[in-house]
């Protein structure tokens, strides 16, 4: 990739080294991407108003300045008027699994048109098994698009350790959604089967083929919420105790005939204490800190340093400790969207992170450029999951209307 | 509640059942609805095979007037946009990218298919065209301009005139003089009918967008389309999430009616609506003063698994008939007991509002009221067969078509000649068939208006096909005729009974005075006069 001569690619079809032009690509997606290893688990989740999202530690910050530790580019600084939020992980945070970029370390076990992986995703056209022992300990959630057509019926089983068979004698959580609906159900080695509560209708689902399912697993308060579409649908709690232990996670559609897909999928392991908010839609007038509690504060954050939060409301001066604190959404200031240069490309990173900067120059182990937020930087080429040339926070690139996935979306 | 679409009620019901059905699959007997649809799909396939004499248009991807993009597949899925340059069997594929910088070359074993964008086609307004098909299983269009004992020859606008060795040819389809469409869109909202639905809180109106109609929410659109008596009604249909619409047929109303409360509100004309929603299918008439009655309802595997489909709907006013075919298969086919109720020529789709739909290449046209027909395997029959369009069948020895006429030689010995324009299907008898040899072919080439043809390609450009046919010799064809081109190997359709290779015994000469070994090799050896002649692949050491 070279800003002067475009992206060239190599096609075992293809004679001759390809080369496009920038402008034209959508994507870049990068198979078999792998995390950096790291000393440390980041403990907090830096958003910013551009769309770049980093997992890091948090050093310090003041009115200029964000000074934070990232396990893909070192210590970087950033301006504070930059930062959107900031979503704190007391014990660390942990992503267990990120992908799909490949079939490696799956079972399937289905006819010929039971699941497949195709660029980034699994697909099926009819039933089948797809599962793996994704190491969940913990509390954890567990994300991904889901799209399919006409009407399917997917079960997502949970804390498995039977991956590679439906199994109603292996103690699980289970998940079954039909287009606008889902139940769960306990699955207890010895004891059986059980709905946990009602089934939970979601009426959003008649309207679309495709959404992204969240669900937060908190095994301390042995609740399950699923979240479609970053609206929660429903929290069920199992008042035997969360009785699951296994590790593993099972796919398993039941239908012939219709196509499901499963792609940018994400496992994290987190400490059950924080349910991240989304970054409310309007700017937020001023800064506003949630706190471990459940109060929420509204003031002017002065800095962090030193293990508390310098916090100022009309009344007063406070100084919270940090590890109270669970959230920070930064005052936004309406400002004007920066034009798009058209080398400013966006890298999504294994491990979890995204980062928008104008290329410089790629080659050897590393990708160098310089970010709007942290100025130079370099990431490890074997790190990045995707590139986005449309630099647009966190947007997948619309792959279902290629002529022989049978999966249709809207042209807008 | 608006019951033109009242799918509503019934759809709704249909999901319930479905979803109740899930759910106690979910509470113990999982294989219980594995096994359901594997019933579904059996049914499926009992239906189909019921329907598979009788069918439309086949189904194929239709371009959109506006999209002239090419696509090639690769062999291993990969798909690239673009524009075919050449196609040369030695040197490869080369292929243009709007983002390219330079033409890409790809090998050719390493390219499956290309697909072709939107092209114009001419008009066929010649009363001799026929659709002949050929033993291989090869199907070509064009004017019918004589068939004799040795060949039949045909006037193409793509590839000039083509003579066929008879031999060859398995059966010819007389096909209808084709009119312009009656209408052929949509190009805009200009004409249409905005309707309101007044049933639903959160109606809205269709949207007009690159050469199609949206609609995200409940929404009525109607025209008067000008449907002839007997109308072929064609679209593509795509949707997202649950799909619940309703066409009116033959409406003289533009603005959706609610079922409901029809007899006290605005006066209408009668029309049959025509209800589809992910499960099934109904078709009811639908009069201001008359009850509503269904007249019958059937499911639709297609409109339960996929989001994109080609619906078609013959309509035939006199015999009171609606059909309803879905990606080229007729699915159900509706016979109205008492008299015709559509009052208007118009057509009116109103979206239920469940999910979004896409409407495209709407096309109205006269339908000569025929269900196309797959000609039947003969391999065993003696004489030809005509089939005439009345049901009638004339067998015999095909002398001639000339002149509009196809001359039969009567077992009794008389002629008989019968206009084309009465005839549905020629077919040659089954003994005197032969198949090419087909160990040349190197693509499988298929026409935008049907059929396709398999040859050993020479040259693919932007102006010409060059290749050669076991049957048909020397090729230079149009490329604008085709929709898509796929390289062997290709996964190919076995052969009917009809087309089991009758490869004629090859004489072969051998002096009396040499010693023959007959055991050598796995073929008989039968002697004839003069001469030995070998059946089968015998090797003589």
């Amino acid at each position: 990739m070279d800003t002067n001569q475009g992206v060239q690619w190599e096609h075992p079809a293809a004679k001759n080294m390809i080369q496009f032009q920038p402008t034209g690509i959508a994507s870049i997606k990068f198979e078999n991407a792998r995390r950096v290893d790291a000393e440390t688990k980041p403990t907090s989740w830096f958003r910013f108003g551009n769309g770049d999202e980093v997992f890091g530690s948090l050093k310090s910050l003041d009115a200029e300045k964000l000074r934070l530790e990232t396990w893909f580019g070192g210590d970087l600084e950033a301006p504070r008027d930059a930062l959107q939020s900031i979503t704190l992980f007391p014990k660390g945070f942990a992503i267990l699994y990120e992908g799909p970029s490949g079939p490696d370390g799956w079972i399937m076990t289905q006819g010929p048109k039971g699941w497949r992986y195709k660029d980034g995703a699994f697909v099926a056209n009819s039933v089948g098994i797809l599962g793996r022992n994704l190491g969940l300990s913990g509390s954890c959630s567990l994300e991904f698009d889901l799209s399919w057509s006409g009407h399917f019926s997917l079960s997502f089983i949970l804390f498995t350790d039977a991956v590679d068979r439906f199994d109603y004698s292996v103690s699980s959580y289970m998940f079954h959604m039909a287009p606008g609906y889902v139940n769960l159900q306990r699955v207890q080695t010895g004891t059986g089967v059980m709905s946990l509560g009602h089934q939970a209708q979601i009426p959003d689902m008649l309207k679309k083929n495709k959404v992204h399912v969240e669900i937060r697993a908190n095994r301390d308060d042995a609740t399950i919420a699923l979240v479609i579409d970053g609206t929660p649908v429903s929290q069920w709690k199992d008042h035997a105790g969360f009785v699951a232990k296994g590790q593993g996670v099972v796919f398993s559609t039941q239908m012939d005939g219709s196509t499901v897909r499963i792609s940018r999928m994400r496992v994290a392991q987190w400490n059950g204490v924080i349910e991240p908010r989304p970054v409310p839609p309007e700017p937020v007038p001023e800064d506003l800190v949630y706190l471990a509690n459940k109060d929420k504060v509204s003031g002017e954050l002065r800095g962090i340093r030193e293990g508390k939060l310098e916090f100022a409301i009309p009344q007063t001066a406070l100084a919270i400790p940090i590890e109270r604190v669970t959230q920070i959404f930064m005052k936004q200031s309406a400002s004007e969207a920066q034009a798009r240069k058209p080398w400013e490309l966006r890298f999504d990173v294994a491990g979890g992170g995204s980062v928008s900067f104008q290329l410089d120059k790629w080659g050897g182990e590393q990708i160098a450029g310089t970010s709007r937020n942290f100025g130079k930087m370099a990431v490890n080429l074997a790190s990045i999951r995707q590139i986005q040339f449309q630099s647009q926070p966190m947007k997948e690139t619309d792959e279902l209307d290629a002529p022989n996935i049978d999966i249709w979306d809207l042209d807008d | 509640m608006t019951s033109e679409l009242p799918m509503n009620a019934a759809g709704l019901r249909c999901r319930a059942a479905a979803s109740q059905s899930i759910r106690r699959h979910t509470s113990a007997a999982l294989p219980c609805l594995a096994l359901a649809c594997l019933f579904a799909i059996f049914s499926w396939h009992v239906a189909a095979a019921e329907t598979a004499n009788q069918i439309g248009a086949p189904a194929r991807a239709t371009a959109l007037a506006n999209d002239t993009r090419d696509v090639v597949l690769l062999t291993n899925g990969d798909t690239l946009y673009g524009s075919l340059e050449l196609i040369d069997p030695t040197s490869g594929v080369r292929w243009r990218h709007p983002s390219a910088t330079e033409l890409i070359e790809f090998v050719s074993d390493q390219v499956s298919e290309v697909r072709f964008g939107y092209r114009p086609q001419p008009q066929n307004e010649s009363t001799n065209s026929c659709s002949v098909r050929l033993s291989n299983q090869d199907e070509i269009e064009g004017k019918l301009l004589s068939i004799d004992a040795e060949r039949v020859t045909l006037e193409t606008w793509y590839a000039g005139k083509l003579e066929i060795p008879r031999k060859f040819v398995q059966a010819i389809s007389p096909k209808p003089v084709e009119r312009p469409p009656v209408f052929e869109g949509p190009t805009g909202l200009d004409g249409w009918t905005m309707g309101l639905v007044q049933t639903v809180a959160n109606a809205g109106q269709w949207s007009y967008k690159n050469g199609a109609f949206y609609a995200t929410q409940s929404a009525s659109i109607a025209r008067d389309l000008k449907l002839p008596d007997v109308a072929s009604i064609q679209f593509d249909l795509n949707w997202k999430g649950m799909l619940y619409i309703a066409v009116a047929l033959y409406t003289d109303y533009m603005q959706p009616i609610n079922l409901q409360t029809k007899e006290t509100g605005p006066d209408f004309g009668g029309f049959y609506s025509l209800q589809l929603n992910s499960y099934t299918v109904n078709l009811l008439p639908v009069s201001k003063q008359e009850p509503l009655r269904y007249l019958g309802q059937t499911s639709v595997p297609a409109l339960n698994q996929k989001n994109k489909v080609h619906v078609e709907i013959r309509a035939n006013k006199a015999k009171r008939m609606i059909a309803l075919l879905v990606d080229g298969v007729l699915v159900k086919q509706w016979i109205d007991t008492d008299d015709f109720v559509g009052k208007g020529t118009g057509v009116r789709f109103v979206h239920q509002g469940q999910g979004s739909v896409k409407l495209s290449n709407i096309r109205v046209n006269e339908w000569d009221g025929q269900f196309d027909e797959k000609p039947s395997a003969a391999p065993e029959s003696k004489t030809d067969m005509g089939r005439l369009q009345n049901g009638d069948k004339v067998a015999g020895d095909l002398q001639r078509v000339q002149d509009g006429k196809a001359t039969f030689l009567l077992p009794e010995g008389s002629t008989l000649d019968i206009p084309l324009n009465r005839v549905k299907v020629l077919q040659m008898a089954g003994h005197k068939m032969e198949r090419p040899p087909d160990n040349t072919s190197t693509v499988r080439a298929t026409f935008r208006r049907g059929g396709s043809l398999t040859f050993r390609l020479e040259k693919w450009d932007q102006q010409e096909v060059v290749g050669s046919h076991a049957s048909l010799g020397k090729l230079v064809l149009n490329p604008a005729a085709f929709e898509r081109v796929q390289f062997y190997p290709i996964a190919r359709p076995k052969p009917t009974a009809s087309v089991v290779p009758r490869v004629p015994p090859v004489p072969l000469v051998i002096p009396r005075n040499r010693v023959f070994v007959p055991g050598a090799g796995p073929g008989r050896v039968i002697v004839r006069g003069e001469h030995l002649a070998i059946d089968g692949g015998v090797v003589i050491p």
